[in-house]
């Protein structure tokens, strides 16, 4: 009896006569996504590219800057893959799999490939279908030719497959460097299957199971312990006592120096997604939806900045040992995403501006001069200021959002009411902060009076930013007391 | 047992129950700690010792009945029972990018103590568990036991003149909690109330001046 022949008895043994209906449901999640993807994804592709014009498309997609940018994202999702494999791989299969069959003497290439089939095709045809939306979009449009769609596709496919295959070789050799690892996955993957232990299907099945236990029950802790890595360096490092606030915030700088990688993490997002909001602030026809993407990865890189934050909503509800108020730790725990937002922004924003070429004085100060008009530097700052509090407000809304709610356990409602629940910080402060930028430059540029759309838009924000700031310390009030109950 | 009442709160609770839908988590309980006492509560598992301590220690609102410390209710939102009352409930929730000695550091400079002192009350604090040695390691590099010791030694180090303690003794070897024993001894002479959950007779023995046997609902 060959390994095939044994592998279809375990089937047998396990399913039935109806087998274990693996590549029937794959194929239905396929033809979902098709579904979806064509539906709303291209609509949505081709309605932003309308609006944004082959003009739009040749200025700012085609440019030797969006191709650097394009391929410096691609490396860090390549690195991210990499990552991901390192804690939770591509290759999980259920436990007494890995305990009964996958220990067997059977070609440990044949016994894990149904997992790694699972990841392959997401890859490929993930990357083919959003290859598909975008290439389809700018060529239904209008916007671009036919070539669009026929490059993009087989470009998407390859994408997502090198995606799939770093996210593999993250897996079965965590340790190898970066370039090292890119190397490896020219070779067929096979041969990376055969290398990956039982030990280590084991872990990575049981951490899978601990994080899909805690994403369904909504506890952001067990998540987070699961899926971070546990902090070694920087013994030598002392947090140095000060006064009750500033040792927190000291705190905070401690744990930034000993997780680097928070930190380089949130500064690149935080970068990323400033220039995105600088340049809606210059140009009217910037997307709305690129503008509140840009927002997103502010407040992910702030998110990424405020561990103390998050670890001291972790610990609502249990017996005080610091001498503060639990809302003026809060606050103070504030203080470094906040501040590293605001030297981040200020910093992004004066290079901008300096790489404009253009750059003027004026009686409010220095001004730099965009398709809409000049944008005082003063006004660059509290836009920086205004959606930093906006940002922290989502912070802290995030940090205590407290346990899902009820009906986010019933069967009907579950799944999107959870997803609801998880994403409500960031889709408030990514929607609401992208609307006011677009608005406000769109308001600019249309407005006769010099300044005036900008300042209405700066007022909209103000609202927006004390409203966040008001819900996210009601938060952390109704946290604080929950456990009363 | 000791006669030296230094000024630790008198802690009474009168009829405080606690109860969720129809569900009890605590029959009625009446229960008065002198100042400078320890009370020692004891009973089956789930028969309400931690949900009694959660509400002396003014982190949970009984159903009935009222609990106060020298005659104020309890409640840990209020400054003055924070300074008061130092628990241990559950195991708190520690930074995992701050060493022990960091975290009483922190703790530390929260309270308001001098900077200069600090490092060494700080050595003193974890001396006194006897994890001196393990000053500069992660909380997730502790074993069980170790977790439990700095985990007493943050209470232990934080101000407060009523320690309650949701069974100390847990994960300690014979050694750990007879250190443990001293400790607590030392903190009843100090004129410190203490009140404390507790399955180990030989602690009891030791620290008890008052054993409450809770009742079945």
């Amino acid at each position: 009896m060959n390994d095939r022949e044994r592998l279809e008895d375990v089937e047998h043994v396990l399913h039935g006569d109806k087998g274990s209906g693996a590549a029937k449901n794959m194929g239905y999640a396929v033809y979902v996504t098709v579904l979806l993807a064509s539906t709303y994804g291209f609509t949505v592709a081709r309605a932003v590219f309308a609006t944004s014009g082959p003009a739009w498309i040749d200025d700012h997609v085609l440019t030797l800057p969006t191709a650097v940018i394009g391929v410096g994202l691609f490396v860090a999702s390549l690195a991210l893959a990499r990552w991901a494999g390192r804690t939770r791989g591509p290759v999980v299969p259920p436990l007494p799999w890995t305990d009964l069959v996958a220990s067997s003497d059977v070609d440990r290439a044949r016994s894990l490939r149904r997992w790694w089939t699972y990841a392959f095709v997401g890859g490929l045809v993930g990357g083919a279908i959003l290859g598909a939306v975008i290439g389809g979009g700018v060529w239904a449009s209008g916007a671009g030719s036919a070539g669009w769609f026929v490059g993009a596709v087989p470009i998407g496919a390859a994408a997502g497959w090198l995606l799939a295959r770093m996210w593999l070789e993250g897996q079965v050799a965590p340790d190898t460097s970066g370039t090292a690892t890119l190397a490896r996955v020219v070779r067929p993957a096979a041969g990376s299957l055969r290398q990956l232990r039982l030990d280590d299907l084991r872990s990575h099945g049981v951490r899978s199971t601990q994080m899909g236990g805690g994403v369904l029950a909504g506890d952001l802790r067990a998540v987070r312990l699961e899926v971070a890595s546990p902090v070694t360096r920087g013994r030598r490092l002392r947090l140095q006592a000060a006064g009750p606030r500033a040792v927190v915030v000291r705190r905070d700088i401690l744990g930034l120096r000993r997780a680097p990688g928070a930190f380089w993490t949130g500064a690149v997002l935080v970068v990323i997604g400033w220039a995105g909001v600088a340049w809606a602030l210059t140009d009217p026809r910037v997307p709305v939806a690129l503008t509140c993407l840009a927002v997103a990865a502010c407040y992910l890189g702030m998110g990424a900045w405020a561990e103390g934050l998050r670890l001291l909503g972790d610990n609502a509800g249990t017996p005080p040992m610091l001498g503060l108020r639990f809302r003026t730790e809060a606050i103070a725990h504030l203080v470094v995403p906040v501040a590293l937002f605001l030297m981040t922004t200020v910093g992004v924003s004066a290079i901008g501006l300096m790489a404009m070429n253009n750059v003027g004085v004026d009686g409010a100060g220095l001004s730099s001069a965009g398709p809409n008009g000049a944008v005082p530097i003063l006004a660059v700052l509290g836009w920086c200021l205004l959606i930093g509090t906006l940002l922290a407000g989502a912070q802290l809304m995030a940090a205590f959002r407290g346990a899902p709610p009820v009906m986010a356990f019933l069967p009907e409602y579950g799944p999107p009411m959870m997803i609801y629940w998880y994403a409500r910080p960031l889709v408030l402060a990514s929607v609401s902060g992208g609307l006011i930028v677009s608005h406000a430059t769109a308001g600019a540029a249309a407005s006769t009076a010099a300044g005036s759309g900008m300042v209405t838009g700066m007022l909209i924000a103000l609202v927006t930013a004390i409203g966040a700031m008001a819900w996210g310390l009601r938060s952390v009030k109704t946290l604080e007391e929950a456990h009363r109950i | 047992m000791t006669d030296e009442h230094l000024g630790g709160p008198t802690v009474v609770s009168a009829g405080v129950s606690k109860t969720i839908s129809d569900t009890t988590l605590l029959a009625p309980t009446d229960l008065r700690a002198e100042s400078g006492t320890c009370v020692v509560v004891r009973g089956r598992n789930g028969i309400g010792k931690t949900t009694l301590l959660r509400i002396l220690a003014g982190t949970l609102e009984p159903t009935t009945g009222t609990a106060s410390i020298d005659g104020v209710r309890l409640d840990e939102r209020d400054a003055a029972t924070r300074r008061r009352v130092a628990a241990l409930l559950g195991a708190p929730t520690a930074y995992r990018d701050l060493t022990l000695a960091d975290h009483l550091t922190l703790i530390d400079a929260t309270w308001g103590r001098d900077v200069a002192g600090c490092a060494q009350r700080v050595a003193d604090g974890l001396d006194a568990l006897g994890i001196g040695d393990l000053a500069h390691r992660f909380p997730h590099e502790l074993s069980s036991g170790q977790s439990q010791l700095f985990r007493l030694a943050m209470v232990f180090f934080r101000p407060g003149d009523l320690l309650v303690l949701d069974e100390p003794e847990q994960r300690l070897d014979t050694t750990k909690r007879a250190l443990v024993g001293d400790l607590l001894i030392h903190r009843r002479q100090a004129g410190d109330t203490l009140l404390v959950a507790c399955h180990d007779p030989v602690l009891t023995e030791r620290i008890a001046d008052v054993v409450l046997d809770l009742p079945e609902p």
